[in-house]
């Protein structure tokens, strides 16, 4: 028991410092590279230059601007497109007939890549808002769709045997079991949704937009400004982290059950 | 010694089959066996003989291929005798604390305060106090087996189906169990069905012993056991009962259907 509290933290340490030793190890790399000329400067800056970029853009407000854009395109994105998910990943979940009827559609369907979808809702909405929302929306559906119907499905039939015999109805059922259960398997697909909103937002930003980190990128390599691509470049990268890591933390919190210590 | 008491469940020439990819096999044959109100039957045999198959046909969750299964109407102003069951597998929602799933068996519409009660009763008498808010996982086999028979009996079943309920359980432990059940039978006068291949156990319990052969699942003998409770397993009835019992298992010519002591 006291060696279980003295390990603990320094497992934590070494642990952590494991985890962070490939990307400095690429910083780094990085940092010789640009020091030693071994490419040019306008392709590669420096470490330093690019921290000095990220600083001055966030406190002129650019950066902020840009982010904050994108993640109102997010929000409203993932709301939409995960929401439509869930509830017809549920249906089908549910309804056998609904999932044979609707599943050739969907396997014909998803595998599209999201780029090639872009010329086609500027077609149908033009270059507005819409156009972003629905290709963050239709990013962010497909995983948690597919991700909650396999959820459902996989309802243990050993407990609804259980409220069959104790003669509970349809809604306690769902709520109460089928939903539950279905819970792991639907926190991977929103967040793996969550992830394809983010990912999807700079790709539609980078090819229609006037605002936004996508549209950042893009412009400051038109414009000849290789430190903000590269902050541009990590930024999407360190907040792509930080939801999952958030959206680990919501899911280990409603997954108290699955996560907690056996005694 | 005619018992006049009456007939809670009468299973009739009951078959039963089970068709896998187009193959027809006969899991049960022929049951017939009366149980009468407030009776503890155990029912013996071997692992895959039907046991488990029966009880599930009594509450209703596997159809029956012939013959009938007739329940008695409900006592004390209920329209319908209620059966419970605990399965031979714990089968708690693993989401849910050991008080949760307690109260998941309460069936009638009851106050807050009354479910909690109730749910606290019963967690003092399968011996989990302490434990209310554990998640099934973090428990033993045996807890959560105990989970799982206090969630049947929070229902208040007439019936009550115990499906090798002590399976998981350590012998001491199970010991304690089988008195613990004994306890509530003879409290609240319910009519007990217990699945077991432990011939020890049925002895102990019950008033009648259903012994099952195998392929197709075959009442070979009934053996009813007099003795006053709380029985010693040393006896010397209790060692004939079990030497009889045990002979059913290695000779199976004997066809014999009841065995009076
Ligand atoms: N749902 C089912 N479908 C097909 N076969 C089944 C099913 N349930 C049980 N069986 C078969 O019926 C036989 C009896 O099973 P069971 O009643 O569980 O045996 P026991 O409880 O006596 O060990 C076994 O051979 C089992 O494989
Ligand atoms: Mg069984």
């Amino acid at each position: 028991m006291v060696k279980k509290y003295v390990g603990k933290p320094a497992k934590r340490i070494i642990e952590f410092i494991i985890g962070i030793l490939a990307p400095l190890i690429l910083l780094l790399i990085w940092q010789l590279a640009a020091d030693n000329g071994w490419m040019n400067k306008s392709v590669l800056p420096s470490v330093k230059k690019v921290v000095e970029t990220g600083i001055k853009i966030t406190a002129s407000g650019k950066l902020p601007g840009h982010l904050g854009a994108s993640f109102e395109r997010v929000l409203i994105g993932f709301a939409i497109g995960a929401g439509l998910g869930l509830i017809l990943g549920i249906l089908m979940g549910l309804s056998p007939f609904l999932h044979k009827f609707l599943s050739s559609l969907v396997n014909l369907l998803r595998p599209v890549p999201m780029i090639a979808w872009i010329p086609i809702f500027i077609l149908w909405f033009g270059i507005g808002e819409i156009t972003k929302v629905f290709v963050i929306a239709l990013g962010s559906f497909w995983p948690v769709l597919l991700n909650t119907i396999s959820g459902i499905k996989s309802v243990d039939t050993k407990l609804l045997e259980v409220t069959k015999v104790l003669n509970k109805n349809k809604i306690t059922v769902l709520t109460k079991v089928i939903l539950p259960g279905a819970i792991p398997s639907i926190f991977t697909g929103i967040r793996l949704g969550i992830g394809a909103a983010w990912s999807c937002v700079v790709a539609a930003e980078m090819i229609a937009a006037t605002r936004g980190v996508g549209f950042m990128i893009t412009y400051a390599r038109e414009t000849a400004k290789p430190g903000e691509v590269f902050v541009g470049v990590i930024i999407i990268g360190v907040i792509g982290l930080l939801i999952d890591l958030v959206v680990r933390r919501i899911e280990k919190r409603l997954l108290k059950w699955n996560t907690e210590p056996k005694s | 010694m005619k018992d006049e008491r009456d007939n809670i469940l009468q299973i009739k020439k009951v078959n039963k089959e089970f068709t896998i990819e187009g193959n027809t096999l006969q899991i049960l044959k022929d049951i017939n066996l009366d149980i009468k109100d407030g009776e503890f039957v155990s029912i013996v045999g071997a692992s895959g003989c039907g046991k488990s198959t029966l009880l599930k046909m009594i509450i209703g969750l596997h159809s029956i291929t012939g013959g009938e299964i007739v329940v008695a109407e409900g006592k004390n102003g209920n329209s319908a005798t209620r059966i419970g069951i605990a399965f031979q597998e714990a089968r708690l929602l693993p989401w849910f604390t050991v008080f949760e799933n307690i109260e998941f068996g309460i069936t009638k519409a009851l106050s807050k305060a009354e479910r909690k009660e109730q749910v606290e009763r019963l967690i003092e008498l399968v011996g989990l106090k302490g434990f209310e808010k554990a998640y099934p996982r973090q428990l033993s086999g045996g807890m959560q087996q105990r989970v799982s028979i206090a969630r049947a009996l929070v229902a208040d079943p007439d019936i009550l189906l115990l499906d090798e309920p002590f399976g998981a359980l350590d012998a001491l432990t199970r010991i304690n169990m089988q008195n613990e059940i004994l306890e509530i039978w003879k409290k609240k006068k319910k009519t007990m069905i217990l699945v077991t291949h432990d011939i020890d156990e049925a002895i102990f319990l019950s008033d009648k012993i259903v012994v099952l052969s195998s392929r197709p699942g075959e009442i070979k003998r009934i053996v009813e056991v007099k003795d006053s409770r709380p029985r010693d397993r040393s006896s010397s009835n209790f060692v004939y009962v079990k030497k009889k019992i045990f002979k059913e298992f290695f000779d199976e010519t004997d066809i014999d259907v009841e065995y009076y002591i």
